[in-house]
């Protein structure tokens, strides 16, 4: 009661306003008495009482908008243990009042004011019966409403559609569904159908509303420049927002809020013929759904959301053009390359032979100074300008071109960001010129660094030197479907079935998927050796630099759960696997990129209050490490892909403890000890670092879509699967096989395998438990001299 | 020997500056001279590629540097130079652009180091934030490159990040 009174003080001062919308409210209010209940008690505070006094049975809650006459259902709606609301306007605006807390976002608050300056929740209270309102501190979850109206009240917008729409469609504070009379006919003739039947019924016909939400964006595709006139002219004339390149090329979005439309004919386009604007939206299909403008068109007509079945047609059309196989041959790193300017291989071997060609002696550019003098001034500049540099004449532009100058701007940039240390080493770790190791391996990392420190370091929340020491760059993985068939024998592939030497016993393996076979000379122009593989070369020496790598694994066997080969020797000796004799037919091709990695669950050591810092990471809809993925990888990604190297996330100390360690078997002394520390987080790379670790959702969805249209085989890339390999110091090859060429497989011995994020595994728990106890013990201590 | 030993340097203007053996070090090209022919008396050392004014501006650097060792200046240059040098170097730089270029070739030819950096840092400075024509203007360089060369340039730059 205290909450009325408090709005009653404030709210007659609200000022009544008039709508601007050519809505005439009618006020037929004159016999709200006649509804009122003899059960007019006070409310009460708990809520098990209210149900027992209202009645258990009511759980339906039935508003008429404006131009119904409710008169002759009532008593058939109470006869079926519904409830008709007699004030729905009234009713509708007070729960909007009660529920002003929920509303997060600008829009919603300015709707909210918008939907709340006509009267106040006091004059609406006073309207409404006891029983209604015993109601409404139970609306948000304890009922259904049901909002009954007409295509043309929706039309108009009367205060009752738009108060509806906006507590179910919009904010979902109200669970319920706006329909048409059709409703009534249906529940009322079915009285085995209660109201929640209906509505989410497969075939349900009766819902009200519009195709898309106004916050909602749309992805246009058309077959002419004059269709997409039209369209575009048409959402932007229902409001609705048209997503653009320049939006979704630079800044993240929230994938599931966007819808692709289509018109009709696109469906009969050549697949081949797509552009590469239409191929990234088509991309966007993983994470949204399609319809056709015709149909949209139809639905804002009818005044109708989007059905599944709408998506669902729209998705069969697109498979049967077979444009998915299209699409996803179009990649990440592709994606990435475009984003960061990175020159492909081609392109960059084109560049390599043009600056060999320069002339290597030239005149002065200045009279009076020897250009030795330039190439000292030059490195001083900031990239950018020195690249304008180049625009002052031919020979400025042969000076800015110079290898030596180039290989000094590395290095300087080099001391500047921590992740491009092990570029300063003498070792040339990229064949390349000096400009194109700048171009295509300093600064994509440099603007990864600006993206991670923009979206996960919120200034003054977190530590600086620590976070930034759990930024490494790590080597991602970017898969393409293919026929296992097709990948010659001794090439890279992830999944697929290997290929061993002959003679292999394929006893070793059994149920294990082959996660990844790499073939590292192939690899030797690629980003492998880069700066990740340098980073993990200093904790592990593992990692061979000729032959074929083999990563097997089996999430569901703790004994074997993987195993890692190392083949040195001719590709003739080399034959696939035939295990299963339903073959999977498919494997992926993979390509390999360099891109930063923030450590997972890092922040948990780098911020100063986590809370505050989490509370802050989290504020509005977005989900900030979802926005990361798109702008480090593709604008399609939500997650980070498969990698290679990297980092080993940090673990809370409760996820450290391993549920197979039985306490009683391992003596008393890990059952006394194991104490939880809320405070302790422990950071794996202390021990161990990476050797691949899977995504735990990446390309999931593409799966989804792939498999219905390639039927995919593929257990390691399945959701959830966040499967790992790491190493430590005391991983070391035993031979297992040596043929009579010479040639020779290994297995690896004492590496660790888990899906890290959740567990270090028992292995790795066994073997560091010792270490970790001695750090808990210090951090304790360390915590009670402060 | 005398407590501080002393140099004489001879400008290409002829005129000669007595400076501290211990001073003139900084010089990579003196202390080379120096260590042929060790001799107790002041030993003369001409500078002839080097005027008088811009030695000058040499030594009264190396007199406040010798003891005070320059800050290496972090490339590329984050903002002006004036920005992350000491003050006594800011106030040292206030000279004019053909002084300017004088005290670089002095520094080059005389293999001073921190000074070489300092002055090409200033000049860098100087450059930054100017468009190709204000540069072409300030070092008297003619454009040679017809629109199509120069737009084609342009082009090839567009891989890189604006600060």
């Amino acid at each position: 009661m205290t909450k009325i009174r408090e709005l009653d003080d404030q709210g007659v001062e609200i000022p009544v306003e008039d709508d601007s919308d050519d809505w005439v409210d009618e006020e037929e209010e004159d016999n709200e008495d006649d509804w009122e209940d003899d059960d007019s008690d006070e409310e009460e505070e708990d809520g098990e009482d209210d149900d027992d006094e209202l009645g258990a049975d009511i759980t339906e809650l039935f508003c008429f908008s404006e131009s119904f006459n409710p008169n002759e259902y009532i008593e058939r709606i109470k006869s079926r243990g519904g409830l008709v609301v007699e004030h729905p306007e009234d009713f509708l605006r007070v729960c909007l009042f009660d529920n002003e807390s929920d509303l997060t976002n600008e829009d919603e608050k300015k709707a909210f004011a918008m939907l709340t300056k006509r009267k106040t929740r006091e004059d609406c209270f006073q309207l409404l019966s006891e029983e209604e309102k015993k109601y409404i501190s139970h609306i948000s979850d304890d009922y259904t409403v049901v909002i009954i109206t007409s295509k043309e009240d929706y039309q108009k917008k009367t205060p009752t559609c738009q108060l509806a729409s906006f507590l179910i469609d919009y904010t979902q504070i109200m669970v319920g569904s706006i329909v048409n009379s059709n409703f009534l006919d249906i529940y009322l003739e079915n009285p085995s159908k209660n109201v929640d039947d209906i509505i989410y019924s497969e075939s349900n016909d009766c819902s009200i509303g519009i195709p898309f939400q106004t916050n909602h964006p749309v992805f246009l595709l058309s077959t002419s420049e004059e269709k997409m006139q039209e369209m575009r002219q048409y959402f932007s004339e229902k409001d609705v927002p048209i997503m653009s390149r320049e939006v979704y090329d630079f800044q993240p979005i929230t994938l599931s809020d966007c819808t692709i439309v289509m018109n009709e004919e696109f469906f009969s386009r050549d697949p081949k013929s797509l552009t590469l604007e239409e191929i990234d939206i088509l991309q966007f299909y993983v994470h949204t759904n399609g319809i056709t403008f015709e149909r949209a068109k139809e639905l804002f007509e009818e005044c109708k959301d989007i059905s599944s079945a709408d998506y669902d047609y729209c998705e069969e059309m697109l498979k049967k053009m077979n444009i998915f196989q299209q699409v996803y041959n179009f990649s990440t790193i592709n994606k990435r390359r475009f984003r960061r300017r990175i020159l492909d291989e081609a392109k960059s071997k084109e560049f390599t032979e043009h600056l060999k060609e320069l002339p290597i002696y030239f005149n002065d550019l200045i009279e009076n100074i020897p250009n030795e003098i330039i190439y000292h001034i030059l490195p001083y500049l900031p990239v950018h300008e020195l690249l304008q540099f180049r625009l002052l004449s031919h020979v400025a532009n042969l000076i800015c071109l110079q290898d030596f100058l180039w290989k000094d701007v590395c290095s300087s940039t080099c001391k500047n960001h921590h992740f491009l240390k092990p570029l300063l080493s003498n070792e040339k770790i990229f064949n390349l010129p000096y400009m194109l190791i700048y171009r295509n391996h300093i600064q994509p990392l440099i603007i990864d660094y600006k993206q991670i420190k923009k979206e996960m370091f919120l200034e003054n929340l977190a530590e600086e030197k620590v976070f930034k020491q759990f930024i490494t760059p790590a080597l991602f993985i970017d898969t393409c479907v293919s026929e296992d068939s097709s990948v010659p024998i001794g090439t890279t592939k992830m999944s697929g079935e290997p290929d061993l030497p002959k003679g292999f016993d394929s006893q070793r393996i059994v149920n294990l998927t082959l996660l990844l076979q790499l073939n590292i000379e192939e690899n030797k122009d690629s980003d492998l050796f880069g700066l990740a593989y340098q980073v993990f070369k200093q904790k592990s020496s593992m990692f061979p630099t000729t032959g074929i790598l083999f990563i097997f694994c089996n999430s569901d066997d703790e004994l074997s759960p993987s195993k890692v080969f190392h083949y040195v020797g001719s590709t003739d000796n080399l034959e696939r696997l035939k295990r299963s004799a339903n073959d999977s037919r498919f494997c992926f091709t993979v390509k390999f990129y360099e891109a930063l990695s923030l450590c997972n669950d890092s922040q948990n050591l780098f911020a100063k209050d986590i809370d505050e810092y989490e509370k802050q990471l989290n504020k509005g809809d977005d989900d900030k490490s979802e926005k990361l993925s798109q702008s480090l990888h593709a604008p399609f990604l939500t997650s980070e892909p498969h990698k290679l190297f990297g980092a080993l996330p940090v673990l809370y100390d409760d996820e450290w403890y391993d549920e197979n360690d039985d306490a009683s078997s391992s003596g008393s002394e890990s059952e006394d000890d194991y104490e939880e520390d809320p405070y302790f987080y422990i950071d794996l790379n202390q021990f161990a670092t990476p050797l691949i670790q899977l995504s735990e959702d990446s390309k999931t969805q593409e799966n989804n879509i792939l498999e219905s249209s390639v039927d995919v085989e593929s257990a390691f890339l399945l959701a959830g699967s966040g499967e790992g390999v790491a190493v430590d110091k005391d991983c070391t090859w035993k031979e297992i096989m040596s043929l009579e060429d010479g040639s020779k497989l290994f297995e690896l011995q004492n590496h660790f395998t888990s899906c890290f994020s959740y567990q270090p595994g028992t292995k790795m728990y066994k073997k560091y438990n010792h270490l970790v106890k001695q750090m808990k013990k210090q951090a304790k201590k360390s915590r009670h001299e402060h | 020997m005398s407590e501080t030993k002393q140099v004489e340097l001879t400008s290409k203007d002829k005129v000669s500056f007595k400076v501290d053996r211990d001073v003139i070090l900084m010089s990579g090209l003196v202390k080379d001279m120096l260590e042929e022919g060790d001799e107790d008396e002041t030993p003369i050392i001409p500078i002839p590629n080097v005027d008088s004014k811009p030695l000058q501006k040499v030594i009264e650097y190396c007199q406040y540097h010798h003891k005070e060792p320059a800050q290496e200046i972090e490339k590329p240059l984050k903002g002006k130079i004036e920005d992350v040098i000491c003050d006594w170097d800011k106030k040292f730089l206030e000279i004019d652009q053909s002084l300017l270029i004088e005290l670089i070739m002095a520094a080059n030819y005389l293999n001073i180091k921190d000074l070489l950096d300092l002055t090409c840092a200033k000049v860098a400075s100087m450059i930054k934030g100017k468009s190709p024509e204000q540069i072409r203007e300030m070092f008297g360089i003619e454009n040679d490159f017809t629109p199509e060369e120069e737009a084609k340039i342009r082009e090839e730059n567009k891989w890189c990040e604006e600060a």
